[in-house]
C-alpha cells in the first residue's frame, strides 16, 4: 500500500455520517479495501488494523484516526473485561450509516400494521 | 480454528438457494463439523421448512435479535435431531420470522447491517460454530452485500436460463471487487437431456470462475418438496453426489 497516497486520497473525501455497503462498493479501491478488511475482521486493533494493511502501528493509527473523522471507522476503547474504558484497548469498526426508514406513504404502512 | 463463513446467493429467486443450503448444511455436519445456517433473506423466508422447524416452536427469530429483543444464539435452534439420520456433527438454524407483522416492520424500519454483523460473529464465538452459511435474499441489496463481504466462499447459484446467466455476470463482478477469497458456482436444475460436463465448461468460460457443481434436475427431489433433507433421503442419488464434492471442497 502507498501509504501517503492513501492518505492523501482519504484526506480529500467528504465526511459522511457512515457507509451502506452500496457506497462501499462505489468508493475508490484502496479505501473499500480498508472498509471489507475491517469488516471481515469485525473490530481490529490499531495492530491488527496495521498488520492487514502492511503498515507500521504508527501509520495505522494515523489512517485509521482519518478514517474515524471522516466517517468512515468508528473507534472503541476495551478493557481486558469486554466493558468500555478509556485506558482499554483501541478497536477500530465500520461505521455503518443509520437505517433510514423507508419512504412509503404512512397509509399503506397503517393497513399493513400487524402489531409485529 | 476460525469458522469457515459461506454465503449462498442467487441473482433471481427460485434457483434453490435454500435448498442447497440445507443439503450442504447436514452434510457438512455429517463430516463433524457444527454448523449454523442463518436466514438472512428475511423478506421471503423458507429454509425452516427444510429443517421441519413450525413457527410455534420459535420463540426468537432473526428479526427479534435485529430489533434488540434477544441476543443471536437465544434465536438459534438445534435441528440435528430432525434431520432424520445420526450425524456426528450438530447442525443450527437461525431462522427470519414468517409473521407477517415481522417481515412488515423489517421493510418499515430496516435495520442495522452493523448489529447483522456482530450477530454473525457473536454466534460463530457462542456456538462454537466450524461453518456459518448465510442464506441471502436473491439480488442486491446492503445486507446481501455485506455477508459476500464477510465470507470466505461465496456460492452462486443459477440455473442455464439467459436471464440467470446475466444477474449472475453482476454478482460475480461485485464479488471480485470485494474480494471474497473463493467464489463457486453451482449450475440448478440442468436438464437432464443436457450434457452436463460441457454445461460445467460452457458455464466456467463464461465468468472466468469455478463450476464446482452441476445439479441436474431432479424429480424425486421436487417429490420430496422441501419435506426433509434430500441428500440424507437419497445418499447415493446423483445430486447428493456432485454435492457431495462441494461439502469436500469446503471442508478441505
Amino acid at each position: 500500500m502507498d501509504f501517503a497516497a492513501v492518505l492523501e486520497m482519504v484526506g480529500r473525501l467528504d465526511e459522511v455520517e457512515g457507509v451502506t455497503m452500496l457506497n462501499v462498493y462505489e468508493l475508490p479501491e484502496g479505501l473499500a479495501h480498508i472498509l471489507t478488511e475491517v469488516m471481515r475482521g469485525r473490530s481490529l486493533t490499531v495492530a491488527e488494523f496495521g498488520e492487514v494493511l502492511s503498515l507500521t502501528a504508527v501509520q495505522a493509527e494515523q489512517l485509521g484516526d482519518l478514517l474515524v473523522r471522516k466517517g468512515f471507522l468508528q473507534t472503541r476503547q476495551q478493557m481486558d473485561d469486554g466493558a468500555d474504558g478509556e485506558a482499554g484497548t483501541k478497536f477500530y469498526r465500520v461505521q455503518f450509516e443509520r437505517p433510514k426508514r423507508r419512504n412509503m406513504s404512512s397509509a399503506v404502512w397503517d393497513k399493513l400494521d400487524l402489531g409485529g | 480454528m476460525m469458522a469457515t463463513v459461506i454465503s449462498i446467493h442467487s441473482f433471481r429467486g427460485g434457483t434453490g438457494k435454500s435448498n442447497t443450503t440445507a443439503n450442504l448444511a447436514s452434510l457438512l455436519a455429517q463430516k463433524g463439523l457444527r454448523v449454523a445456517v442463518v436466514d438472512t433473506d428475511i423478506q421471503s423466508p423458507g429454509v425452516y421448512v427444510l429443517f421441519q422447524l413450525d413457527e410455534s416452536e420459535m420463540a426468537y427469530c432473526l428479526n427479534d435479535y435485529l430489533r434488540g429483543r434477544c441476543q443471536i444464539e437465544e434465536a438459534a435452534y438445534d435441528v440435528t435431531s430432525r434431520l432424520g439420520v445420526e450425524v456426528s456433527g450438530r447442525v443450527f438454524l437461525v431462522p427470519s420470522s414468517i409473521k407477517t407483522g415481522d417481515i412488515v416492520h423489517i421493510l418499515r424500519e430496516s435495520y442495522d447491517p452493523g448489529v447483522l454483523n456482530d450477530g454473525l460473529y457473536d454466534l460463530i464465538d457462542a456456538l462454537d460454530l466450524d461453518v456459518l452459511m448465510i442464506d441471502t435474499h436473491p439480488g442486491l441489496n446492503d445486507e446481501t452485500l455485506l455477508s459476500i463481504t464477510i465470507s470466505e466462499y461465496l456460492i452462486i447459484l443459477l440455473r442455464p436460463d439467459q436471464q440467470d446467466f446475466q444477474g449472475t455476470s453482476v454478482t460475480v463482478e461485485i464479488a471480485r471487487k470485494l474480494n471474497v477469497p473463493n467464489l463457486f458456482l453451482i449450475v440448478n436444475k440442468a436438464p437432464t437431456i443436457f450434457d452436463l460436463a460441457a454445461l460445467q465448461r460452457e458455464v466456467s468460460q463464461t465468468y472466468k470462475a469455478e463450476v464446482v457443481a452441476v445439479l441436474p434436475h431432479s424429480d424425486d427431489m421436487m417429490a420430496l418438496g422441501s419435506k426433509g433433507i434430500f441428500v440424507l433421503h437419497q445418499p447415493d442419488s446423483d445430486v447428493a453426489r456432485r454435492l457431495q464434492v462441494v461439502a469436500d471442497r469446503i471442508a478441505g
